[in-house]
């Protein structure tokens, strides 16, 4: 490997050939600015931010797309460097509405944070913005054409990372556009919803349906009880919002939060897990005994199901039956809840804090309702649960820490493994493997399935067949394997499957700016959390094993059946 | 000195410029069936002694690019000849494919030969549609004569070509840009490095050359090389195809030794200013080519003497423009062009240029401010260093040049 | 729709596809000669996603290959494009009279078609047609070297030809 010694700001280093520009000022401690640039992504070099000045050669190059070379004598804070970017600056400020006091990105935007930096206090230049109308007719995302910098981060996201292309560039110069084909919605572009355009998006031109007023309202409706559940992810992501270490594990934070806000009762999505495992491995049992149709695919990640009755309907089959949990923990609260505690269905009111956008969708489901009302009524993301602990003047870093409520709120630790990719697979292994062999799981960790790499694949020993099973996140990582199905050359009999990168921890709904590396600390401590619980079978938690022996009878009996699993259709808009 | 001469253009007065039998009994592929047989280093050196330099605007050592392109070892190349002609006012490719698209096919086929290339694409744009049936006609033809295809000549080499549509687009006229074009995409420009020479179309390396680069290249390996060679001064070799029109009275494509001045080429060539009006101002090379006044006139056709004088050979277009026109306004319609044809991908060129025309219609409009000119200088001097490819960084020459030449003008719109 | 009609534009289309090998590279080329055949010059949302099917490519990509082109129009058009050069060389040999006169005799603005439906009126960057300015052109055919007879009878002639298809 040849090094290169590169001077920067007059300070020397030396790296390998091929080492950008951006790259080496980072090792000196020198932080570029840029815009279109993002670390888990390819260079893009459109936004001309992050110029810097070649000493030699006199002129300007951008660093995030510039290779050093030997004695390279790079300046990036001249006055010609600075004045370059401000007039860079300048243009792209001409094209945006100014008015971000209204903007859901006020004090999380990109753009702002260079306006701050440049330090821009005027410009001659004519604020040409174009103001065009809002798509938000989709319970999702809502798209913001008007905002856009063009930085073509969510095009590379949905076309590449998830092969799905809902969201395109066209047109040339001016009339530049990000959008869909057609200037049709999202909703008739067959977008899957999974929101990680949002979450990539600088400014705010892409970002989530704010539910956040609703839920307000509905807090001060002293007609009604309201609870919510939390996702497994939420309790090591949502410190992000508040400048705490990456993967931190909150939830007593984030559960006396939910309180001081004015919910009646926490719980804990991590114990619909654990019912959703029940379900599912039971479910994969009779399959596996019965010669019902394998592979069996999960369906607890409502962008895979919405990808997967839009572009591949003919594997609908093959998805298990099970609702979510978000949705297995919904029709339980206006069930088995609503009935144990004498509290009308009508008057209890569902919240769930989820990573993901899909979700939203998900819960609006017309099929998605128990006892004539909706299972979950509200769903909030990541983000707007931030901004909730905001309005409420919580001090989250320093508020003391408090216990979920029963008789939902206890999970065993393959409950809390649903954040992570492959977690629903090691989560299910563990329970599956002792009803299909009446055997305690030796080696509960399945660390084969474990880690960001796209397919990852495990055999398991069950009754000395071997059963081979794989994990898979991002959704153009599922492409190949779904073409295998569909040829009868698939050897997988279980397959879980992550709309998102990372899993869960990555969805659409977190934090803006989670990076690769954010997401793998937020994996390490989910296992963790499960390493810490003293109980990590989901057959084994106790306030399931209630729940059935109280209510439900056994998995995959008729009331289970009527509750806790659901059906999927073809809905291509073509 | 002759004022307009016939080497490249000589088989311009063809009865039939589609029969290959006409063209091989006037010599066609003497050239090919003479450099088949060369060892490539003579061919570089040939063409690098003729000082050849690239017809399509860049002006890059055409001999440099074909020695290295010959470098690049992978197990395909590609030759590409760029027949986009996007630069307006600029029309002399245009001639070479109507009258000379054999010419132009040896000299791809030669070059082909000498960098190794196994695969070649005609680049002809959408308005050029007449001209691509007649480019494929021709290619026909030539594979019926075994002088493309399998084992040309049987001499064991082998080169496909195929013409491909261009879609309306200037910018297509980049390097890059047109191997996105050939690849079935928009045609946005790629970052570099990698450099198309070493990946290009669909990753190959590829080497781009001007319709008129290649025609010339037959016409160095024939008997016409040495009457060619004789005329122009030493740095520049050899003739142009100028394409000049606009407010002249015989606008057209000629064929001129380079070493004319401009004066010549104006009065002498193109036979004077219609209707006896005053000459104004002339653009060379092209639409982001500088704007000159009448103090150039004596300046020759050159590429030294330009570069001392600021000026550009570009596509060898030279629009002249007569006392009727308003400078602002023809600024303005260049400005229009850019606007219309930039690719939109990076700032300083989408934005800028916008910005630009909104300010230029305010010169126009005659209600332009001081901070106008500051503005401008602004933007001028953000799109020169910061844009994403040469679009950006030369389309605000001739806004530059045009406020520098005719100050007065512009300060009269504020 | 005259279904008999909608089908036959779908059997020339997988022609055309054909004729390309099928290849999603020939996008452009394709797209061009589908355009020649579609009703009202364009490439609607339906023709763009029976051929984004055919090639196996996202609709968003053909979409941004027919947005970037200026030969492509994702919007309805005339039967004729007629397009006025409004670059440098036609600029100083005022091709607005030649707009004038168009207008005029069509009796519509630029950018916009005849309520016939025969001819839209549009400007276009240079092609190369500038030692004859100011020109226009109508598909691949230029018309320079004008006089407002010249341009009477080459609308006449098109009108013509318009009726000869139609019946």
């Amino acid at each position: 490997m040849n090094y290169c010694k590169v001077i920067i700001d007059k300070k020397e280093v030396s790296v390998p050939e091929g080492t950008t520009i951006l790259q080496a000022a980072k090792l000196l401690n020198i932080n570029i600015p840029t815009l279109c640039y993002h670390p888990d992504q390819s260079v893009k070099a459109n936004c001309r931010i992050c110029l810097v000045e070649i000493k030699e050669r006199n002129s300007l190059v951008t660093a995030c797309s510039t290779q050093v070379w030997e004695g390279a004598q790079i300046l990036t804070n001249s006055k010609r460097v600075l004045d370059a970017r401000k007039s860079v600056l300048e243009l792209i400020l001409a094209n945006h509405p100014q008015d971000c006091l209204k903007c859901i990105r006020n004090g999380s935007c990109e753009l702002q944070d260079i306006c701050r930096q440049f330090n821009l206090r005027e410009s001659d230049l004519s604020n040409i913005a174009q103001r065009y109308p809002l798509d938000n007719t989709n319970p999702s995302v809502v798209r913001d054409r008007s905002k856009c910098i063009k930085c073509n981060r969510c095009v590379e996201m949905c076309e590449t990372t998830q092969g799905i292309g809902a969201l395109c560039h066209s047109h040339r110069s001016s009339n530049l556009t990000v959008g869909t084909a057609y200037n049709e919605t999202l909703e008739k572009s067959n977008c899957i919803y999974c929101g990680q355009c949002t979450t990539v998006c600088p400014v705010g031109a892409l970002y989530e349906k704010d539910d956040t007023e609703k839920v307000w309202e509905i807090l001060n409706d002293k007609d009604k009880h309201v609870i919510v559940q939390v996702a497994p992810s939420i309790r090591v992501s949502v410190g992000d919002e508040f400048n705490m270490p990456a993967g931190e594990n909150v939830t007593g934070k984030m559960v006396a939060s939910l309180r001081r806000m004015g919910f009646d009762k926490v719980f804990d999505t991590n114990f619909a897990a654990d019912l959703t495992i029940m379900e599912e491995g039971n479910e994969l049992v009779e399959r596996i005994e019965r010669n019902g149709v394998l592979p069996m695919i999960t369906s607890c990640c409502p962008g895979w199901i919405n990808y997967a009755e839009i572009y591949t309907p003919s594997i609908l089959k093959n998805l298990s039956s099970c609702k979510s949990p978000q949705q297995m923990f919904g029709a339980i609260s206006k069930s088995y809840y609503s009935e144990k505690f004498g509290i009308s269905p009508e008057d209890i009111v569902t919240v769930s804090i989820m990573p993901c956008t899909a979700k939203k969708y998900e819960a609006n489901r017309v099929e998605m309702k128990t006892n004539g009302v909706k299972e979950v009524d509200f769903v909030l993301t990541t983000r707007e649960f931030a901004r909730m602990i905001n309005t409420a003047n919580i001090d989250f870093r320093n508020i003391e820490e408090e216990e979920f409520d029963s008789p939902l709120g206890t999970a065993s630790g393959a409950g809390a493994l649903f954040g992570a990719t492959g977690g629903v697979m090691e989560a299910a292994l563990r329970s599956a493997y002792t009803l299909l062999t009446n055997k305690k799981l030796e080696n509960i960790e399945f660390k084969e399935v474990r880690g960001i790499k796209g397919v990852k694949e495990a055999v398991i020993n069950i009754n000395d067949v071997l059963i081979k099973i794989a994990a898979v996140h991002g959704i153009s990582n599922v492409k190949n394997i779904i073409e295998q199905i569909e040829n009868g050359t698939v050897e997988y009999s279980f397959i879980e499957v992550m709309a998102c990168v990372g899993g869960c921890v990555g969805g659409g709904g977190q934090p803006v700016g989670s990076t690769l590396k954010a997401k793998e600390k937020r994996i390490e401590e989910i296992y963790r959390i499960d390493e810490r619980k003293e109980i990590r079978e989901s057959h084994k938690n106790p306030e399931i094993i209630k729940l059935y022996s109280e209510y439900l009878d056994k998995p995959m009996s008729s009331s289970s059946h009527k509750l806790l699993h659901t059906k999927y259709s073809p809905r291509n808009i073509d | 000195m002759k004022k307009s001469v016939e080497i490249i253009s000589k088989n311009f007065n063809f009865k039939n410029p589609e029969s290959l039998e006409e063209y091989i009994k006037s010599g066609g592929f003497s050239a090919l069936k003479q450099v088949i047989d060369m060892p490539k280093e003579e061919i570089f050196d040939v063409v690098t002694a003729s000082k050849l330099k690239g017809r399509g605007g860049a002006a890059y050592p055409t001999g440099r690019k074909l020695q290295q392109a010959a470098q690049e070892i992978a197990d395909s190349k590609v030759i590409v000849c760029n027949a986009d002609e996007g630069e307006p006012s600029t029309f002399k490719d245009r001639a070479l494919l109507e009258w000379a698209p054999f010419k132009v096919l040896e000299g791809l086929i030669i070059s082909a030969y000498a960098i190794n290339a196994d695969r070649g694409y005609i680049y002809i744009r959408e308005e050029y549609q007449k001209l691509q049936r007649r480019m494929r006609t021709a290619i026909e033809l030539a594979e019926k004569e075994n002088l493309l295809g399998e084992n040309i000549l049987g001499k064991g080499f082998n080169l496909k070509v195929e013409v491909v549509s261009g879609g309306g687009a200037y910018v297509c006229g980049e390097g890059s840009a047109l191997a996105e074009s050939i690849e079935g995409k928009s045609g946005r420009p790629r970052i570099k490095p990698p450099y198309i020479k070493q990946k290009g179309v669909f990753g190959l390396p590829t080497c781009i050359n001007n319709v008129e680069t290649l025609a010339i290249v037959p016409v160095l390996f024939s008997k016409d090389a040495e009457e060619y060679l004789s005329c122009g001064t030493e740095e520049s070799k050899g003739t142009k195809l100028i394409s000049i029109s606009g407010n002249v009275n015989r606008p057209g494509v000629y064929e001129i030794p380079f070493g004319l001045t401009l004066r010549e080429i104006i009065y002498d060539v193109a036979k004077g200013i219609e209707n006896d009006k005053k000459f104004k101002f002339l653009q060379l090379g092209g639409a982001s080519g500088p704007i000159a006044s009448d103090m150039m006139l004596d300046v020759k056709y050159t590429y030294e003497d330009f570069k001392a004088n600021g000026l550009a050979i570009g596509s060898g277009a030279i629009l002249v423009g007569d006392e009727s026109n308003s400078i602002v306004d023809y600024v303005r319609t260049v400005q229009d062009f850019f606007v219309h044809e930039s690719c939109g991908k990076c700032t300083p060129c989408r934005e800028g240029n916008r910005q630009l025309a909104v300010i230029i219609k305010r010169f126009s409009n005659k209600i332009a401010g001081p901070e106008d000119l500051a503005s401008i200088n602004k933007i001028t001097d953000i799109m020169k260093s910061a844009s994403f490819c040469g679009l950006g960084k030369s389309c605000t020459a001739p806004l530059i040049s045009a406020i520098r030449e005719f100050k007065e003008e512009f300060y009269s719109c504020m | 729709m005259n279904m008999d009609l909608e089908k036959d534009l779908y059997l020339k289309i997988e022609e055309i596809i054909e004729k390309y090998e099928n290849n999603k590279n020939n996008i452009l080329g394709i797209l061009l000669e589908v355009q020649a055949i579609a009703p009202q010059q364009y490439i609607s949302a339906d023709i763009a996603k029976f051929v984004s099917r055919s090639l196996g490519i996202s609709l968003s990509r053909t979409y941004d290959v027919i947005t970037f082109y200026s030969a492509l129009s994702d919007k309805p058009r005339g039967q004729y494009v007629i397009q006025i050069c409004n670059s440098t060389a036609c600029m100083v040999n005022k091709y607005e009279t030649l707009k004038d006169v168009l207008e005029q005799q069509l009796e519509i603005k630029v950018g916009e078609t005849t309520n016939d439906g025969v001819f839209t009126l549009m400007y276009s960057p240079c092609f190369g047609a500038c030692d004859v300015s100011p020109a226009f052109r109508i598909g691949d055919e230029i018309f320079g070297e004008l006089s407002k007879k010249k341009i009477k009878d080459i609308i006449h002639d098109y009108r013509r030809e318009n009726l000869k298809e139609v019946l």
